[in-house]
Order: structure tokens, then sequence, then C-alpha cells
């Protein structure tokens, strides 16, 4: 299960992909920093986030649905916090179905051999 | 797949696929073209990429040459350029086969008719963000970019500004500066032919122009609101010319409602039963 800290891991790696070593290191990335006060992120910067985010866990997050909410400067007035929440949240309730769907699939099966049987 | 190479120059594309479930037709490929100097595919990101492939329809986002992300060759600004980049483009990514909607804000509006006009056979409609069209618009923006490009000359990026923080205008800045005074840009502007209305009247797509009430461009786009056939114009109250940074909800109806409208009525060419007239005469003008 993709935990907060893992999906921090992953969009530092990916900030620092975009803005360049020379400008970020990863251990000055936490939970409150500022897309706009602390890393300045330009609008394009964003959208190359997004398409890592988008390439890294597809439609499993609804990215999209997630931004169609807001506009550009609401977007870097977030928290890489705001983002790490949305796609943990996200990720936890895919894998939550996931089971749940599995779960139900063996129930099924169980009950069909069941029946077979007797 | 955020670089594509096409006409010899690296492109920054971004591909935002229509979301499964939308409830909108399957339209023609949406593609969305920005306007100058400091402005970039971004622009569109949040009030109309994402509503629109939201909606239902593929979007495609490019930075035109030497904007953006895209490579800075020293020359290529003109518009006849800008087309053959385009239509290049679509090749790369595979889209040339059927025609697509145009979105262009500001100059790339103007890019957008120029493309339209060029190849009626790739365009199925044109959505014109206050799209400048007159002959004084040239004029004043040339005077604009020069003046700029002066300033900018003797003032380039201090080391000290390269840090995390001034990135940002660094950024602005150093991409104003090469634009302006290490490319052909102006020169192009400047040598760009305007539009006649013999040139309006042969615009065979839908066409919607919206503009701001304020804008100086309002004249320019009644003009060809006027002539060309399938034209229609907005005039959204109370803005002026950056109507894509401040009505993001108004003009996210009317483009999702101008798009939606070219669907159908594409489909309907597609099957034969609408305007049968404009068939062979597209054809024709493949080239």
């Amino acid at each position: 299960m993709a935990t907060t800290t893992d999906v921090l891991a992953e969009i530092t790696g990916m900030l620092v992909e975009i803005l360049g070593d020379e400008f970020l290191i990863a251990e000055e990335v936490t939970m409150s920093t500022s897309f706009n006060e602390d890393l300045a992120l330009e609008s394009i910067e964003f959208v190359a986030l997004a398409e890592l985010l988008y390439e890294r866990y597809g439609s499993e997050v609804d990215l999209m649905g997630f931004l169609a909410e807001k506009d550009m400067d609401a977007i870097l007035a977030m928290s890489v916090g705001d983002l790490v929440t949305h796609i943990g949240h996200v990720t936890r309730a895919s894998l939550a179905r996931t089971s749940q769907a599995a779960a139900e699939a063996t129930a099924k099966a169980t009950a069909s051999a069941t029946r077979t049987a007797g | 797949m955020a670089f594509v190479t096409a006409n010899s120059i690296r492109f920054h594309v971004q591909r935002l696929p229509a979301t499964a479930g939308a409830v909108g037709p399957a339209g023609p490929v949406v593609v969305f073209l920005h306007g100058l100097v400091v402005d970039n595919l971004s622009s569109f990101y949040c009030p109309l990429a994402v509503p629109v492939a939201r909606a239902g329809h593929e979007a495609v986002l490019y930075d035109l040459r030497g904007h953006g992300r895209t490579e800075r060759p020293a020359t290529g600004y003109d518009s006849r350029t800008a087309v053959r980049d385009l239509i290049a483009l679509l090749g790369a990514l595979e889209l040339g086969h059927r025609p697509v909607h145009l979105v262009g804000n500001s100059y790339g509006g103007t890019l957008a008719l120029h493309a339209a006009l060029a190849r009626p056979d790739l365009v199925a409609g044109l959505t014109l963000l206050e799209p400048p069209l007159s002959g004084a618009w040239v004029e004043n923006m040339v005077d604009t970019l020069s003046a700029a490009a002066l300033s900018l000359e003797d003032s380039p990026v201090p080391a000290e500004l390269l840090t995390l923080r001034l990135r940002k205008a660094a950024n602005l800045t150093s991409t104003a500066e090469e634009l302006l005074n290490r490319t052909s840009l102006i020169d192009d502007i400047a040598a760009s032919r305007t539009f006649t209305a013999a040139d309006y009247a042969r615009l065979d797509c839908p066409t919607r122009i919206i503009c701001g009430e304020h804008s100086e461009l309002v004249p320019g786009a009644l003009e060809l609101a006027r002539h060309a056939p399938h034209a229609t114009i907005e005039i959204l109250p109370g803005l002026g010319h950056d109507v894509l940074k401040e009505s993001s909800g108004v003009l996210r109806e009317t483009v999702l409602a101008h798009l939606e409208a070219t669907a159908t009525a594409a489909a309907m060419t597609a099957t034969g039963a609408a305007r049968t007239a404009r068939a062979p005469r597209a054809g024709a003008l493949v080239r």
C-alpha cells in the first residue's frame, strides 16, 4: 500500500527531476513545502509534474478531476503535502476497491464450487 | 511523451486523453496554440485543456517554436513556418489523418486562422480567443517588443538570481531576452501579412471568436465575424485582452458548447448527412 512517506518521496523525486538538482535537493522538500512560496514553481513546471504523476499513477488517480476544481494560482498555492494527501487517499481507496473486488470474486467462486459440489 | 521532434524542432507537447466515461461526443482532437513571448502551453491547462479532456475530447497542447520548453532556433517565427510546424507536429503525433479543432489564444489565434486558411482539410473548427488581426496591432506589437528587446539587452540575468526562489523571474527574463534579441521573431512579426476580407470569406469551418469588451482587438475580430461565413463572435462584458485568465467559467462553457456543436457537425459530415457541398472543395485543397 502506498504510504504518505512513499508518495512524498516519489513526488520529491519528480520535483528534483523537473527543477534540476542544482536548484533543489530532496532533503529540502517536506509536506509543508509550498509550490509557489518555497519552490517558485512555474505553471509549466507544474504541468510537467502532472504529466509525471499521470505516468506513474495513470487513471487510478483522477488528477484531472482534482485539478478541474482549481485554477493555476490555487494549485501553486498548495503545499506538496496537499498533493501527497490527495494521491494517498485515492490510491488507498483504489487498493481497497481492488481488494474488495478480489474478495467478492473469491466468495462467488467458492459459492459456485459449493453449489457444483452439492 | 513530453518531447516530439517535428520540422527539425524539438517540441514540448502535452496530451490529455479524453477522460473515460465523459459525456461529450468524441469529436475532433482539440489542439491549443498559445500567445507570444512570455506565454506557453500552461496558460491553457486549467482554464480549458483539463475541462475539454474531461468533456470527452482529447486535448493536445504544445509550446510554439522558441517558447516554453520547446527548442529556440534563431529563425522561423513567421506564420508560414508556424503552420508548417503545426502540420509536421500533427503528423509526428499521428493526428494528421483527420481534421482537428484549433483553439488559439491571442497571437495563437492568428496562427490558427492562418492554418485553417492554408490547410482547410486539416482544420475541423476554430476557437479564437482575442486574435489580433489588424495591421495596427502588428505595428504596435513590433514597437512594444523592440522597446522590450532594448531594455533587456543590457540587463542579462545576474548569477545571483539563479537560486531556487528567484528562478521563476530569471527564466522569464532570459526567455524574453533570447526570443527578442537572439531570434528573428520581431522581424518576422513586422513582415507579417494582414488578412483581407477575401481571406475571411473563404474560411470554411465553424469558427467561434471570443473577445473582451474592453479589448482594442474587438474591431478586427468583428471584421472577421462579418466576412467569414461560419463565424460567430461573443464579447465578454467587463474584460480586456486576457480573457483566458480572467473569465475561465464563462469561457469554458462557451468553448465546450462550440466544441460539441463542431463535433456534432463533423459527425454529420462524416455520415454524409450534412455539408455535402464542402467535401469536394476540401478535397480539392489538399496539398
